[in-house]
Formats: C-alpha cells, sequence, structure tokens
C-alpha cells in the first residue's frame, strides 16, 4: 500500500554498515521504500510541487549516493535520518546550482568578478569561526532544551536521543499518544527556532 | 494508539500534529490519513518541511549529546588523585632538605639588602654591554621564542577546545 512507506525505516536496523550480498539486498529495498518521504523533502528544499522533475533527480541521485555509500553507514544509525541527511544536501546543491544558472544568465555578458571566482572554491572544513558558532549553536540548543517544560523536554530526549517510538514514550509516561505528539511537536518548534537563530543577523 | 479524528484532521488537509507524526515515521494515524498525506501535494510538502526539522534538531541534539559526553570525559581525565598524592610524596621526600636550608634562606633575606644594589647594577652594566650586534643577536632569539611560545599557546587553547 502506497500510504504505508511514509513509515519506512524508522527504527536501527543493526550492523548495516559490515554488509553481506543479502543485507545489501534488503538495504536497497529498504532505501526504495524511502521514496515518497525523499521526494517530499526534496520538494520541500527545492519549494517546488513533489511532481517537479528536479525532485525526481534529487531523489534518483540520493538513492545513488546511499547505495553506494552504505558502509559508510555507522552500526546501529537509522537509515532514515541518515537517507535524509543525503537528500537534503543533494537537494541543497542542486538549489545552488539553479540560482547559480540564474546569475550566470543574468550576467552573461558582465565580466567575472574575483568574489565570482572565491564562491568556487569548495570549502574543506570549517573555519575557527564557524566553529566557534557551532559551539555557540550548541550551547544556545542546550539553554533551549533545558528551558523546556519538563515533560516536554522527556519526550524530546527519549523520541531523539533514546530513539523510543511516540507510543512507547506514552506509555512511559503514562499520558495519550497525542500529547506525547504535542509534545514533541512543540519542543521541536522551539530547538528548530533556536537553531535558526544563526541565520538570522 | 492512534491519534483521534480532531487531533488528525484540520478542514480537508491534516493538522501539523498528523504530519509531524507522518514526518517522524510514526504509525499513529488511519490509513486515510496516510493515503491523503501520500495524495496531497500541499500535505506531502509540509512533510518534508517537518522531517527536514526533525533531522536538524535530532542532529544537532545527538552533537550536543556527543560534546558534552566528550567534555566530562575530558575533566575525567585529568588524574587529580595521583597528582595529590604525588604532591604530597614529594612535600615529605623535600621536607628535610627544606629544614637543613632554612638557615640559608634567613641568612640570604638579611644579605638581601647589600646584594639586591649590586644585582641591579650588574644589570644595567649587562644591558648596556648589549648594544650593537650582540643586542640584535638577543632581541631576535627573544622574537623567536616569543613566537614559538605563541604558537605552543594557540596549539594548548585548540586541543583544549576553547574554538571547538
Amino acid at each position: 500500500m502506497l500510504g504505508a512507506v511514509f513509515f519506512a525505516s524508522s527504527r536501527p536496523r543493526g550492523n548495516i554498515g559490515s554488509m553481506t550480498a543479502a543485507s545489501a539486498e534488503a538495504f536497497s529495498q529498504e532505501a526504495a521504500e524511502l521514496r515518497p518521504l525523499l521526494r517530499a523533502v526534496a520538494a520541500s528544499v527545492l519549494h517546488v510541487a513533489p511532481g517537479h522533475p528536479d525532485v525526481e533527480d534529487a531523489v534518483s541521485e540520493t538513492m545513488r549516493r546511499a547505495i553506494e555509500g552504505r558502509g559508510r553507514l555507522r552500526p546501529g544509525e537509522p537509515v532514515r535520518a541518515w537517507i535524509v541527511g543525503i537528500v537534503k544536501h543533494v537537494a541543497l546543491d542542486a538549489a545552488r546550482s539553479r540560482t547559480r544558472a540564474l546569475k550566470r544568465q543574468a550576467s552573461e555578458a558582465a565580466p567575472e568578478s574575483a568574489s565570482d571566482l572565491t564562491d568556487r572554491i569548495p570549502d574543506s572544513k570549517p573555519s575557527p569561526f564557524e566553529r566557534t558558532a557551532r559551539s555557540q549553536e550548541i550551547a544556545r540548543l542546550d539553554a533551549a532544551l533545558a528551558a523546556l517544560p519538563e515533560k516536554q523536554r522527556e519526550a524530546v530526549t527519549l523520541f531523539f536521543l533514546e530513539g523510543l517510538s511516540y507510543v512507547e514514550i506514552g506509555e512511559k509516561l503514562g499520558v495519550p499518544v497525542g500529547t506525547v505528539a504535542t509534545w514533541i511537536l512543540r519542543g521541536k518548534k522551539a530547538l528548530a527556532a533556536t537553531l535558526l537563530e544563526r541565520n538570522s543577523p | 494508539m492512534k491519534l483521534t479524528e480532531a487531533e488528525t484532521w484540520e478542514g480537508e488537509h491534516l493538522s501539523e500534529l498528523a504530519l509531524s507524526c507522518i514526518a517522524d515515521a510514526q504509525d499513529v494515524v488511519d490509513p486515510v490519513a496516510r493515503v491523503h498525506a501520500e495524495s496531497c501535494a500541499e500535505c506531502t510538502l509540509r512533510i518534508g518541511a517537518l522531517a527536514l526539522e526533525s533531522h536538524d534538531v535530532g542532529a544537532a541534539l545527538k552533537v550536543a549529546k556527543s560534546l558534552s559526553i566528550e567534555k566530562a570525559k575530558a575533566s575525567q581525565r585529568f588524574p587529580t588523585v595521583l597528582v595529590a598524592a604525588a604532591v604530597i610524596v614529594a612535600a615529605v621526600c623535600g621536607a628535610p632538605a627544606l629544614l637543613d636550608a632554612a638557615p640559608r634562606a634567613i641568612a640570604w633575606i638579611y644579605a638581601a639588602p647589600r646584594v639586591l644594589p649590586v644585582l641591579a647594577m650588574s644589570f644595567v652594566a649587562a644591558s648596556k654591554s648589549l648594544s650593537g650586534p650582540s643586542g640584535a643577536a638577543v632581541s631576535l632569539v627573544a622574537t623567536f621564542a616569543l613566537a614559538l611560545i605563541g604558537f605552543a599557546v594557540a596549539r594548548a587553547s585548540r586541543t583544549s577546545g576553547v574554538t571547538s
């Protein structure tokens, strides 16, 4: 059933990093089941409809990278989160190339400036400023997590760090699943807002 | 355990709560909602955005957790007990020598008013004699030493996680 595929690969699937041929086959199958979610994420990053050709390109590129690079998946790491990370980067790259192509078209007659050339130099590793910004961001995130109401913080920690499902969290905390979903949604929004602060002036 | 009808729908579309559950791969919405999520472009886009949000928050929380574990390990790595034991052993072993040196130290304190002016004058005379080529060599060596110390300080601050 089509509707069920959004729910594939939500939990860690053991030691996928060291694969046999059979488990490689299983990995490909599992990655293929994630296509609808990958399409949704790519469409969201590219700001286009899920049926747009760029979305399908991004998903295909993601599948290729995931299958080729599956050896890099650490033991116990959730396949779903790993592939969502890949599709995010692939879609962001596609969005950047699209922006660059548009810029190039607009300034085709104009001579190339020094800043255009420096834009092309690939980043090798984060600069000291980026590392400082990252550690400040982590400190802000810690503070934002600590500022959440106790139950909300507990639900967020159990979901994101312990890998429990909403139902398991509900059973553990003795609350309905709707309450857990609400706590996690609110907590996620608060933490995401903290992460976005870095990009605001 | 499933979301209620009221929690799942918001007019014709799925509620943010239901979309968030789907984005987090939680099987807590009814099959009709799941089919809608697949077929509605607007809901699919919102699922994508929420899945990204979950991915980013989850990744950042994991980084924060691993950093706090590293910091805790680093603070545990300093061998406080061993260092304290070494200081006590050194103090006990050095005590006889210190006691022997005490009369000499007292004698030196009494001699200091006479010795210090002589030392100061010697220092001034030595400084004056270092003008010219030998003085330049001294400043060159001092500059090199300062550069080395600066490099060592930068390395030490980097490894202690000041910039990371």
